[in-house]
């Protein structure tokens, strides 16, 4: 924590650099319009923007990514309200209620609700991110490779378990990433395999074109074979979006802070994001509700319980990203992937080596969730005539801005291929019902699993027993196979029941 | 309800208007809204195949069975090539294997479950849009000027390559005229300017080099 604290004059100086400045208010118009867009999410506002931060320092870098998510898990509401359409999946939960109650004439309040909710989710994230994660890396100190082995192992039970009811095909998705991963040479012998003699896979499928693929181009293959519908806006002029919405904040304080702690602890786990954060705690909501029946009929509550819980799992995503490099969403996935390109290894000591990126990246977020509600505010009296944008003129810019960005990195027309490759395998994936998710974290995790498992056995002689024999080693060890043995049992009677 | 874990997925989250709010989302989730719907069709599963979303290419259960074991056997396979390493229990080879075998655990149970369900049959779930000649096309040409833009960008030149890919499928999805040009014009100038000149990207110049810089 002193090292951040030293740190901070320096990281103030780079965030209001008025370069840095610059690029985070573009990637804050561009992290608004993806979001406000329906079908554009949040992680595709990352990987479209990680071609343009490889050239760019880290501190702009990070900047732009923490303004551009932040900015579209909010912009993401606006579609929901004044269309019935989510922007991104993390808005779909409450679009509905959102809808009714602009249909109602309380468009401003639902917004209004939508956007602060937003804001101090953000800000309560990023709190717990700056107080949590330094103390956590200062005790990750002490793990050996069996600790990291485990951990490793534990975070991809998460994504397979947060994924969906079927847990066999959480398991493909997976094992979809696991194997991509071993492309390239293997981590100890340096041995060539699967590259087909292809000497741009040696080192491993690339990671940026892999996920422009997986996030972008998959989606244009499904937008392109939609029926393109008309717009029709539930409201298109605002009043004042403050009147009216202080009471109803503090008749709903509770929710709001129930709201916080479940989207940043689901934000914290690894693979489930701020969609997910959204679904549960507007379950939660509803279950704990006075007025249960009004939710999904126009429920400020509803939209208050959500609201406040996606933007928080944003920052709570971060956690065991920067601490463990285990991405707790897909978003921090893309980010860890940029952060190793940028020499900023996530790991333990990511705070005492780079304590100036850490502080700004801090920096950063709480920013970016203040200048939410005046951008905000402006983005959605803006949104009527933006999001009316033509569907044959926006889809071919998002694959321009894919190819040249996969292009760009290495300058190499091979990157295309990996491109396209990922973005058929994810459209195929989703098409069959398999989560990406997890197939996300196979691909960042294949790696290290591979690595501290092997360099563990090396070390232990080929004793499996080594595994269990430190404490906390023994510990995550339990954890992950009582996990593994609950959830299989749990499917087993599942399938008997029916 | 496609990330919501087991324990949450019960009567107060399901209702009439997720449906409804599924609908509008069209693709972008719909994941969990196929999954929830699949299990309300379980009871039919014979139709299911008919009543699959509209925008999605769907195997059935077994052929993605098949289609695991093969990619199982084909990991497998290369990997025996691999060599192991000396004075070490497990090398390069462990970790193709281990996947190898998960896919095949995975191929397996999928087709238990098809067999249980009477459903051992080879093919594709026909969506609705792969009827209609438009959409196919529609993904035909986003895909084939993929393809062609990867082949022709570095002799032609980024800039005519990219304009000519940007008419031709905005175009395509329908844009008029004055809407592609404008739009195609400015996308490229944008990317040029944005990569060439602020990030410093040698887009290649193709034939028109010597003219920009």
């Amino acid at each position: 924590m002193g090292a951040l604290l030293d740190a901070f004059p320096q990281a103030m100086a780079l965030v209001f650099d008025p370069y840095t400045l610059g690029v985070g208010l573009l990637a804050t118009i561009f992290g608004l319009f993806v979001g406000a867009m329906p079908g554009l999410t949040a992680t595709m506002a990352v990987a479209l923007l990680i071609p343009v931060t490889f050239f760019i320092p880290p501190v702009p870098a990070l900047v732009a990514i923490v303004m551009s998510t932040s900015m579209a898990i909010f912009a993401g509401d606006i579609p929901g309200a004044l269309l019935r359409i989510p922007g991104t999946p993390a808005s779909a939960a409450y679009a509905d209620d959102a809808y009714l109650l602009t249909k109602k004439g309380k468009g401003e309040l639902a917004l209004g609700i939508c956007l602060v909710t937003s804001a101090i989710g953000g800000i309560f994230g990023t709190i717990v991110l700056i107080l949590l994660a330094p103390p956590l890396a200062d005790f990750a100190l002490k793990f050996s490779m069996f600790e990291y082995f485990w951990l490793v192992t534990l975070g991809l039970t998460c994504a397979v378990f947060v994924t969906g009811n079927d847990l066999l095909r959480g398991m493909i998705g997976l094992l979809v990433g696991l194997a991509i991963a071993c492309v390239g040479q293997d981590v100890t012998a340096g041995h060539p395999r699967y590259t087909f003699e292809i000497k741009e896979l040696l080192s491993g499928v690339d990671f940026i074109p892999a996920m422009v693929g997986m996030f972008a181009v998959s989606e244009l293959m499904r937008r392109v074979t939609e029926n393109a519908g008309e717009a029709d806006f539930a409201q298109t002029k605002f009043k004042s979006f403050f009147h009216g919405l202080w009471p109803v904040l503090k008749k709903y304080k509770f929710n709001i802070w129930r709201g916080n702690i479940i989207g940043t602890a689901i934000g914290i786990l690894p693979g489930a994001g701020a969609d997910i954060a959204a679904w549960i705690s507007y379950s939660v909501g509803k279950k704990f509700s006075k007025n249960p029946e009004m939710f999904g009929k126009g429920s400020e509550e509803g939209l208050v319980d959500a609201g406040a819980a996606n933007n928080s799992a944003i920052a709570g995503a971060w956690v065991p990203a920067l601490v463990f490099g285990i991405p707790g969403d897909s978003v921090t996935a893309v980010v860890i992937g940029m952060l190793q390109m940028k020499n900023i290894q996530p790991g333990p000591d990511i705070f005492t080596e780079k304590p100036v990126e850490m502080t700004a990246l801090f920096i950063a977020f709480i920013l970016a969730n203040i200048i939410m509600i005046p951008l905000g505010i402006a983005a959605i009296r803006v949104a009527a005539k933006v999001l009316v944008i033509q569907r044959a003129v926006l889809l071919p810019l998002i694959l321009l801005f894919c190819v040249v960005g996969s292009f760009a990195i290495n300058n190499n027309a091979f990157a295309i291929w990996i491109m396209l490759a990922a973005g058929i395998v994810a459209w195929m994936m989703e098409a069959n019902d398999i989560p990406i998710a997890p197939a996300i974290l196979g691909i960042v995790l294949g790696d290290m699993l591979e690595k501290k498992f092997l360099t563990s056995m090396m070390q232990s002689d080929g004793r499996f027993t080594a595994f269990f024999e430190r404490p906390i080693a023994a510990v995550l060890a339990a954890i992950t196979v009582t996990v593994w043995v609950a959830l299989t049992w749990k499917a087993w009677q599942g399938r008997k029941a029916k | 309800m496609k990330f919501a874990p087991e324990w949450f997925r019960d009567e107060t989250t399901a209702s009439a208007s997720e449906h409804s709010v599924y609908q509008r989302l069209g693709r972008i989730n719909s994941y969990q809204f196929e999954t929830k719907r699949r299990q309300d069709l379980t009871a039919t599963s014979a139709r299911v195949g008919a009543q699959q979303g509209e925008t999605i290419l769907k195997v059935t259960d077994f052929t993605l069975a098949l289609m695991l074991l093969a990619l199982a056997v084909a990991m497998t396979v290369g990997a025996a090539s691999f060599p192991p390493m000396p004075g070490q229990a497990f090398g390069p080879r462990l970790f193709p294997n281990l996947v190898a075998s998960g896919f095949a655990l995975c191929a397996v149970v999928l087709i238990l479950r098809a067999a249980k369900a009477k459903q051992i049959k080879l093919g594709i779930v026909t969506p609705d849009w792969w009827r209609e000649p438009g959409r196919r096309g529609n993904l035909a040409i986003l895909l084939g000027s993929i393809v062609a833009y990867t082949l022709l960008v570095e002799r032609v030149g980024f800039l005519l390559t990219t304009f000519a890919t940007m008419v031709v499928l905005m175009k395509r999805l329908g844009a008029s005229w004055r809407a592609t040009l404008f739009a195609a014009f400015l996308g490229t100038a944008v990317t040029y300017l944005l990569f060439a000149y602020w990030l410093r990207v040698p887009l290649p110049p193709g034939l028109l080099n010597g003219m920009v810089r």
